[in-house]
């Protein structure tokens, strides 16, 4: 054993220069696992110390629409129970605001907060400059606001802003505001008020799309309970939803479990890059060690301790890789709260940034169970290595023989992938489709490779020397030519996919507004508001609008058979056949509908309810014509017939309804209306739209489609940002790799270049040569990964987006290119002592 | 015309200078056959790479043909090589992954020949390996490597020719053959032969044997006239 340490450390001197970039790879791979995990783990603490605080109480019972008088009576017998500390009432909605004193401003919309002076049970809500909170602020009118509102409309403190049909002071601004969980979409900026302001404002009518809550509090550990009986109690009542902090807390660190997870998987997709670049350079570095094991072996060393010296050696380099990854890790977790800060986002609680105990450990032993596990097969030839090679210089090609202990190491190196991938996946299955896949990644690229090398081949005889010289030195023995196809190819691969996805999607948002039907909606408008509404709309645009009624209700049973929550089987699309409709009535199809089964009724009412249904709902609940379905209108049943199933081009319409009753037996059900228009062109004439409406009628929420595309747009470049992120670390570790094939193989390019000097070739040539033989792999890797990015970015668009697919030439291109020029660079850069130095030290040595 | 002025090889190595080659004068008439013999380390391979123009000297200046190689950069010496010089080694460095036809078209595509393949396949022949033009170095025999080697130095009709030790990878038989070769192509080309060797009857067949020691020339000789040989059955050479 000593020998083979002792032997080991000597080796080491000499060959940690050739194998440290694919421990640096190993490195990059444990510090984004480590540093990852840390993070969501820190996330997670928070979330276990701050849960009651995020929902701002012990039990929360929460419904979209008004209270109705069972719910409320259950709700105040349990308020009564003796562990309840205390309750509150909150009610949240999405309103326009404007400021009261400057007419000419556009309305916006923000997320309205009505509190009483009991909140929040839990956490704290935090003013700008050091201001301290209290309900107090909020009496006689007070409103609180968050800095960008002031901002947009150019309002101070003690200026006054409209909400609905009164008048706000603004009293402070809302810097951190407890219960706001991480909300990646909300149609604006949140607004505090008192809980009796938002009746009075006209907030909470009839058809407002309002949500209310009821806050508890219990004594210590009686949350559970209390939640509990809720529960059962309100089962009956439609739309009331009951949870407590603690399963709310068990829900979100079960998610952010799996958040860390599939962030590790991204760690690992590095580290198998960087294992796959282990291997082959094992493999190399054993042949070129040859000569050394066969003299190991004729002064005695047996196999074993060869072996254990090389595998010792490996460990070493592994382990220092790991810890090098230690310290990115460190220093990028340093890092990030200040990055966070510049780029002004606010995280809802407080967050420790430091490296857990368990990722370090989880980094460590991974980074070097990937090192052991890639290196053992090639390691393996050790044993057929042959003292006699000593004498004979030229060794005879060896074939392929597979002998059991290959078997044996395969299976275990197979089993210890499947068992790390499903150890940071956290799941056996997610583990082994991980594995599956990224061998399937990498025997699609090797077998691609493997194609388009043979392909050159045929290229041999073609009559420019330089051109045949670089293509055939793919070919050189001990060549890396597969593994840098394969990781640069990878990394154009994460790069072009990426950035093509970005692009398809903002096109997607992007499509010209002009081809908008509509680009303003208007909702809540009340029965008597429509002539209202058309007049101003008419008016300002020069067109009337379509004003159209909408029934919100539920689907109760479809062929007499109920539906709710109990009964819905498994297989069953439960998202559809628990959700609200918004339905409408009317008595033509529009011009972005066909009828794809039955017969559009014609314009005339009918007895009997007929409906026709979108074929989302054909498709996804097998509905047909002549089934059934029970609606459930606000506590009304009405069974109506499907008379047709029709199918909306989503793309071109203003509306589009899942469900469309024939005009008659919804006449007298309560009915909100809406509005889909185009607004006027300039942003001013939209300004003066909006105002003038919710002058007028102050309950009638505008939504402007040019805001939300904003919004989206954002949404999109941050998770770009992020993907572009890791494409880049994918990037760098191919790099990375590339850079390590090349040292690897520098003495045969050394050994070659030196004998063509010898011939006569000038540096020019070598130049020359080098650049095509980098240019052709730069290509070949660009092509191959783009070819592939092309293919993932059509599925992803076409079955997970459904957006339709852009073909972005540039952008592969690009990356073609950017492959092209790299890997070239690189590959010159790297050869530069080949052009430098003397041939004849070079021919010696050999 | 080979000419040497005062040419001497330093290494170092560490802090330890090591001088492979003491200050040197040497003249070598075209088609003139020398051969250099001294123990390893003498310095006679050194020598042969700083007339090749594959090393530096560390002082003093070498000539081929009237013209002065230690100025000349890089790239002119590569160029001087590919049409003045061959050069035969030991290990016979083919490039392993090209054909023995391959190998030998490297140099005449370097210099842009024009029919480099007729060429090529005339050497082959020449050499005797007519059909194993399309093996790969791995699969032909020692000898037959150092023949493609020679084909592969003869391309370009050099009017030099270096050899180092280019049997000493081989059987004698082998190596008689690759001798017989070189001073077929010395005789009827007239083109200057140098060879190194540890091998004393070798080094008696050419005109003219040049000793080494230490890196210093401790013998120079002409070819004595035609001399009794008792080991090859008294036969006058």
């Amino acid at each position: 054993m000593m020998f083979s340490l002792r032997l080991a450390l000597r080796e080491l001197r000499a060959s940690w220069k050739r194998l440290i970039f694919f421990f640096l790879c190993i490195a990059i791979g444990v510090g984004a696992i480590v540093c990852l995990r840390s993070l969501v783990q820190n996330l997670k603490n928070s979330v276990n110390g701050e849960a009651r605080s995020l929902l701002t109480a012990d039990v929360q019972v929460s419904s979209n629409g008004p209270w109705t008088e069972a719910t409320r009576s259950i709700v105040s017998e349990a308020a009564q129970r003796p562990e309840v500390l205390g309750r509150t009432e909150v009610i949240e909605t999405a309103t326009m605001l404007r400021a009261a004193d400057r007419p000419d401003t556009q309305p916006r919309m923000v997320e309205l907060k009505a509190v009483e002076p009991e909140f929040p049970f839990y956490g704290e809500l935090l003013l700008a400059d050091g201001q301290r909170y209290s309900h107090e602020l909020l009496r006689d009118r007070g409103i609180l606001v968050k800095q960008s509102t002031l901002t947009s409309f150019n309002l101070g403190v003690g200026d006054r802003v409209q909400i609905g049909t009164l008048d706000f002071t603004i009293r402070g601004v809302i810097e951190k505001e407890p219960g706001n969980s991480v909300n990646a979409f909300s149609l604006g900026p949140r607004v505090i008020i008192d809980h009796r302001d938002a009746e009075a404002a006209g907030l909470i009518g009839f058809g407002s799309r309002a949500r209310f809550k009821t806050l508890f509090k219990t004594s210590p550990g009686q949350s559970e309970s209390l939640s509990a009986e809720l529960s059962v109690k309100l089962k009956s009542q439609a739309n009331v939803n009951v949870r407590s902090f603690r399963n709310s807390q068990d829900r979100l660190s079960e998610s952010l479990t799996q958040v860390e997870d599939y962030l590790s998987l991204i760690g690992l997709v590095i580290l198998v890059l960087g294992g796959i670049g282990i291997s082959s350079v094992t493999r190399v570095f054993i042949q070129q060690k040859m000569r050394t094991i066969a003299i190991l072996k004729c002064l005695g060393g047996s196999n074993r301790r060869v072996l254990g010296a090389y595998l010792f050696q490996v460990l070493v380099l592994g382990g220092a890789g790991s810890l090098f990854g230690l310290v990115l890790a460190q220093l990028a977790i340093v890092a990030l709260p200040k990055y966070l800060e510049t780029r002004g986002g606010g995280l809802p609680f407080n967050i420790s940034f430091a490296l857990t105990p368990a990722a370090v450990l989880q980094g460590m032993g991974i980074g070097l169970l990937i090192s052991l596990l890639f290196s053992l097969l090639p390691l393996l030839e050790i044993r057929r290595i042959k003292p006699i090679l000593v004498l004979r210089t030229n060794e005879s090609a060896r074939g392929w023989r597979i002998d059991r202990e290959q078997v044996v190491v395969g299976a275990v190196v197979l089993a210890g992938l499947l068992a790390l991938a499903s150890w940071q996946a956290g799941s056996i299955r997610v583990g082994s489709i991980f594995l599956a896949g990224m061998a399937l990644m990498t025997l699609l690229l090797s077998l691609a490779a493997t194609l388009l090398l043979r392909a050159l081949r045929g290229l041999r005889t073609i009559p420019s020397f330089t051109l045949r010289q670089g293509i055939n030195s793919l070919h050189r023995p001990g060549n890396q030519t597969r593994v840098i196809l394969m990781a640069v190819g990878l990394g154009v691969f994460l790069g072009v996919a990426v950035r093509s996805l970005q692009l398809n999607l903002r096109q997607e948002f992007a499509l010209d507004l002009d081809s908008f039907q509509a680009d303003l909606y208007l909702i809540d408008i009340q029965r008597d508001q429509r002539a209202g509404v058309e007049e101003i709309i008419t008016r300002r645009t020069g067109s009337a609008p379509p004003i159209i009624p909408t029934i919100r209700m539920r689907i109760a049973a479809i062929n007499g058979r109920e539906i709710n929550p109990g009964t819905i089987r498994p297989d069953e699309n439960r998202g559809l056949l628990g959700r609200e409709y918004i339905s409408t009535f009317r008595g033509q199809l529009e011009n972005s509908e066909r009828v794809t089964q039955g017969a559009f009724w014609d314009n005339t009412p009918s007895a009997e309810p007929e409906i026709s249904i979108e074929d989302l709902l054909h498709r996804e609940l097998g509905l047909g014509v002549n089934d059934r379905v029970t609606f459930d209108l606000l506590g009304r049943r009405l069974t109506a017939r499907v008379s047709n199933v029709r199918k909306v081009d989503w793309r071109n319409a203003r509306t589009g309804f899942l469900i469309v009753f024939r005009p008659g037996p919804l006449d007298d059900a309560p009915t909100m209306y809406i509005s889909a228009l185009r607004g006027p062109e300039t942003p001013a004439d939209r300004a003066r739209l909006q105002r003038e409406l919710v002058d007028r009628f102050p309950n009638v929420s505008t939504i402007d489609v040019r805001d939300i595309l904003d919004i989206a747009r954002d949404i999109v470049s941050n998770v770009s940002l992020a993907i572009s992120f890791v494409g880049g670390f994918v990037l760098l570790s191919g790099l990375l790799i590339l850079i390590g094939s090349i040292a690897m193989t520098k003495f045969n390019r050394l050994y070659e270049a030196a004998i063509l000097k010898t011939l006569g070739a000038r540096r020019r040539l070598i130049i020359i040569v080098t650049l095509i033989e980098y240019g052709m792999l730069g290509l070949l890797a660009g092509i191959l990964g783009s070819a592939a990015a092309v293919a993932l970015t059509w599925a992803i668009s076409e079955k997970a987006l459904r957006i339709t697919w852009h073909f972005n030439p540039l952008v592969n291109l690009l990356g073609i290119g950017v492959a092209l020029v790299l890997v070239m660079t690189v590959g010159v850069v790297s050869s530069w002592d080949v052009l430098i130095r003397k041939p004849l030290g070079i021919l010696r040595n050999e | 015309m080979i000419q040497l002025r005062k040419v001497s090889k330093v290494v170092t190595s560490g802090n330890d200078q090591l001088t492979i080659l003491h200050p040197l004068d040497l003249e070598i008439s075209s088609g003139e056959f020398v051969s250099i013999v001294g123990p390893s380390g003498s310095g006679k391979s050194t020598l042969l790479g700083l007339i090749a123009g594959l090393d530096a000297p560390t002082s003093g200046s070498i000539y081929l043909e009237g013209r002065e190689i230690t100025a000349m950069g890089e790239d002119d010496l590569a160029v001087l090589r590919g049409h003045l010089v061959g050069f035969v080694f030991q290990s016979f460095h083919l490039i392993p992954s090209l054909t023995a036809f391959e190998n030998i078209q490297i140099p005449l595509e370097i210099a842009g020949v024009a029919r480099a393949s007729e060429r090529a396949r005339q050497l082959l022949d020449e050499v005797g390996l007519h059909d194993r033009g399309h093996h790969y170095p791995s699969q032909l025999s020692g000898g037959e490597q150092q023949r493609v080697a020679i084909a592969r130095a003869m391309a370009n009709r050099p009017r030099i020719l270096l050899a180092d030790e280019p049997t000493g990878n081989l059987d004698s038989r082998t190596g008689q053959h690759i001798i017989d070769l070189l001073l077929q192509i010395n005789r009827e080309r007239g083109s200057t032969l140098i060879l190194v060797t540890h091998d004393q009857q070798l080094a008696d067949l050419a005109d003219r044997r040049i000793s080494f020691r230490d890196g210093e020339v401790v013998e120079d000789r002409q070819k004595p006239g035609p001399v009794f040989n008792p080991e090859n059955d008294g036969v006058i050479q």
